[in-house]
């Protein structure tokens, strides 16, 4: 065959090489031509008969013909242009890795972990838009498709549980993190980076958020497994308990920091009772203040500016009481 | 020795080396189609007479 020849040696068609998958066929009766030629269509009936098949089985090219001169080239070229990027082994086992642990993540209801097994392909391109036909690629668009979908119905679940100020500070940790596993996700990052905006302007849930992002790096660092990141982690929950002793984070960050190391200095000191308005029974007086102790019939309360003040238990309202029946 | 291999580089040689007599075999059509599948490079298809 005069064309293979030539694809084997024409210098014109080196910067082709290694650019397409060679294939021959012979056209006769065969069982194999017979299936490609019912598969994929040519013009004209003349021998050579060549064809493009791009790496999803689409047809990009199929005429009789040698295509002499520089129309070869120029066909190959144009063919080329529609075929998308080419994987080298190494990128296919990262995508094969990279997609077979966001489906199990996916299978688990898990959208957080499922984005971050995708995030490595950052490196490769755009997540969600690979630019290749090659099947690994195609099923990591797909994987990312259907991540960002789930996401962007989780970040609405996440923003109402927000607005309910019990449920605000988990929701702030759920929101941070999933933007956080996001970040790669052009499609739906931008979401939720305007509800972190969107955060900045609510009185109350604008104070969760260092606390939240200061959990959330904590716990990214722990994730690493790496000694240096385990200590910065130790750190970082250390400063949670003492700097934000307010936010529900300090009691999160003692139980986090008690498993990753017990004889942390920061965990010596005992936890700070959190700020809260304590009310007579009458409902006329109230104060905000911290728990010091319970004693002889009385609570100890110390206020923010420090002055402590006691008051018999049962002057308390029912709801006082109750919360300190269930410390007991 | 040709100047340069077009059919050699096309895809790795793993796939496509089978040396009978040093020539190098061009692939057949189940692993071109896993070659360009798994690379994502096309498949230039040439349908000839017998030789």
């Amino acid at each position: 065959m005069r064309l293979l020849e030539r694809l084997e040696t024409d210098p014109s068609l080196s910067a082709f090489s290694g650019q397409f998958v060679p294939l021959k066929l012979v056209a006769n009766q065969n069982s194999e031509w017979a299936n490609w030629s019912g598969r994929y269509k040519h013009e004209g009936n003349a021998i050579p008969i060549l064809f493009v098949i791009r790496a999803d089985g689409e047809q990009l090219y199929g005429k009789s013909g040698s295509l002499p001169g520089d129309a070869l080239p120029e066909m190959l070229a144009a063919t080329r242009a529609q075929s998308g990027r080419s994987l080298n082994t190494e990128e296919v086992e990262l995508l094969k890795s990279c997609n077979a642990a966001a489906e199990a993540a996916l299978d688990e209801e898990n959208i957080e972990a499922a984005a971050q097994a995708l995030s490595p392909l950052a490196r490769l391109g755009t997540i969600g838009n690979m630019q290749s036909y090659a099947a690994s690629a195609l099923v990591a668009d797909d994987l990312a498709r259907q991540i960002a979908e789930r996401a962007a119905s989780l970040l609405t679940d996440i923003n109402d549980r927000i607005d309910d100020s019990d449920a605000a500070f988990p929701g702030v940790v759920d929101l941070v993190q999933l933007a956080a596993a996001l970040a790669d996700f052009p499609t739906v990052a931008p979401r939720a980076e305007k509800l972190l905006s969107e955060l900045k302007q609510q009185d109350d849930a604008r104070q969760h958020l260092k606390p939240a992002r200061l959990l959330v790096r904590a716990r990214q660092l722990v994730a690493t497994g790496k000694p240096r990141d385990r200590r910065q982690a130790e750190g970082t929950y250390a400063s949670l308990i003492t700097r934000h002793a307010e936010s529900p984070a300090a009691a999160i960050a003692r139980t986090e920091l008690a498993e990753l190391n017990p004889a942390a200095e920061a965990l010596q000191s005992p936890a700070e009772e959190p700020l809260r308005t304590w009310a007579d029974a009458s409902g006329n007086y109230s104060v905000e203040a911290r728990l010091v102790k319970v004693e002889g019939g009385r609570v100890h309360l110390k206020r923010a500016d420090g002055t402590t003040i006691q008051v018999p238990i049962d002057r308390l309202s029912d709801v006082d009481q109750r919360y300190l029946a269930d410390r007991k | 020795m040709r100047k340069f291999v077009f059919l050699m580089i096309t895809v790795p040689l793993a796939c496509l080396a089978t040396t009978v007599d040093a020539q190098i075999r061009l692939p057949t059509l189940e692993e071109a189609q896993e070659i360009s599948q798994s690379t994502g490079l096309p498949i230039l298809a040439m349908a000839g007479r017998e030789t």
